[in-house]
């Protein structure tokens, strides 16, 4: 007779192999370049960016996310290096040796406050507090070019009871479309479609969103620095002029729903939950959540009233 | 290019700023702004309207030129302003 077979239990420790150990990270060799006459030094790969922030040089950014692939397209990081016959992007340039940068010339001034008066003589920049301190720094006046300049102006789309597109308010950042993409989601449901001054963010076919591939993880909103998306909460708060900030608690919190352990920030005012992100430094979620954790609160509110 | 005197350089300028416009991709800020701001410019310049002054539409074309230059991606953007720029050095077009 063969001995019974045993379940495994939780108090006879499982054997395991050994954990592999991680291979020593690679050291990074460190280079040299000057930023306004000082001498920084960066690991190698760095980008002007960073070597500019490392110093404390606060280069203003619209496109770039410290989450996502730069794609260098809103220019508003320009910086003058010495022997470019151009500005350069300092999001996205890396920083070579002996390099020799300056991030505040009258030139790098004068295309910053040029494409910030582009912008906002062109998109309705009221929701876009950090591009609005941009053109108060760089004493940008888009009302130069005139009423009968051509904006993007159009009526919001609202085709769900989740989000909001307003692309009057966009400024063609990319980085919804890179959050929906590779960068993290994955979806494709939307893209740069159109070109020139036509160029808009749209899903295929420009078909409305509950019948596109998108999922409503909102992680586009997350990362939308215009707030030409928002949450339908924030949007009909707006409407009715009862949104206010100044009024807003922020909890930070763990996502009941799953095992994951995504951090959710609960915004909410007067005790009543407005809307849910994550933050961009998290480990976990690098500021992305799923449908669940980013929408899935109105039962909090639904429960309240019931009682 | 060479012109002789009986061509209409204004409307010249004019085409070729609405090329610009057209020809634009839209990826980056100075290019796809900066190429209809200058053809709306050049035609309130071209029709005698301009906001402020004469001198305050030339001023911000030569500015919105050296943005588009200076920060555009691409050498279309990077070019753009070219024809216009050169023209308004070399004759007073507009004055």
């Amino acid at each position: 007779m063969s001995d019974p077979i045993l379940a495994p239990s939780p108090l006879i420790p499982i054997p395991r192999g050994q954990a592999p150990e991680a291979p020593p990270p690679r050291p990074r060799a460190e280079i040299e370049i000057k930023i306004d006459g000082r001498a920084v030094r960066v690991p190698e790969g760095s980008t002007i960016l960073d070597a500019a922030r490392s110093i404390g040089i606060d280069t203003p950014t619209l496109c770039y996310l410290e989450s996502l692939t730069p794609v260098n397209v809103c220019r508003v990081c320009v910086v003058e290096l010495e022997g470019s016959r151009t500005l350069v992007p300092a999001c996205s340039r890396k920083a070579e040796p002996g390099m020799a940068i300056k991030t505040d010339s009258e030139r790098v001034r004068l295309s910053r406050r040029i494409v910030l008066e582009f912008l906002a003589s062109s998109v309705d920049v009221s929701t876009a507090p950090s591009l609005q301190e941009y053109m108060q720094r760089y004493g940008a006046r888009p009302e130069r070019f005139g009423a009968s300049a051509a904006t993007v102006a159009q009526p919001p789309k609202i085709d769900n009871d989740l989000y909001i597109r307003d692309y009057s308010k966009c400024i063609l950042c990319y980085k919804c479309v890179e959050a929906c993409g590779v960068d993290a989601q994955n979806t494709f449901a939307i893209a740069v479609a159109g070109r020139g001054f036509s160029a808009h963010i749209a899903t295929e076919y420009e078909i409305p969103l509950p019948d596109s591939a998108c999922v409503y993880c909102g992680n586009c909103i997350g990362v939308c620095p215009t707030g030409a998306l928002m949450f339908k909460s924030e949007y009909d708060m707006r409407q009715a002029g009862t949104w206010d900030e100044s009024r807003q608690t922020q909890t930070d919190t763990i996502c009941g729903y799953c095992g994951v352990g995504c951090d959710l920030t609960v915004h909410a005012q007067e005790g009543k939950i407005v809307r849910v992100t994550s933050p961009l430094d998290h480990s976990v979620t690098h500021g992305n959540l799923c449908i669940k954790g980013r929408f899935g609160w109105q039962f909090v509110e639904i429960g309240k009233s019931a009682k | 290019m060479p012109f002789d005197d009986t061509v209409n350089l204004k409307q010249i300028l004019l085409r070729i700023a609405t090329f610009f416009r057209q020809e634009t991709c839209g990826q980056c800020v100075p290019c796809r702004v900066g190429a209809i701001r200058q053809q709306e410019a050049l035609e309130r310049l071209i029709e005698g309207r301009p906001i402020g002054s004469v001198n305050q539409e030339l001023t911000t074309l030569r500015e919105m030129g050296q943005a588009m230059r200076d920060a555009s991606i691409c050498g279309l953007g990077q070019t753009a302003s070219s024809a216009l720029e050169s023209a308004l050095h070399r004759w007073s077009l507009f004055s």
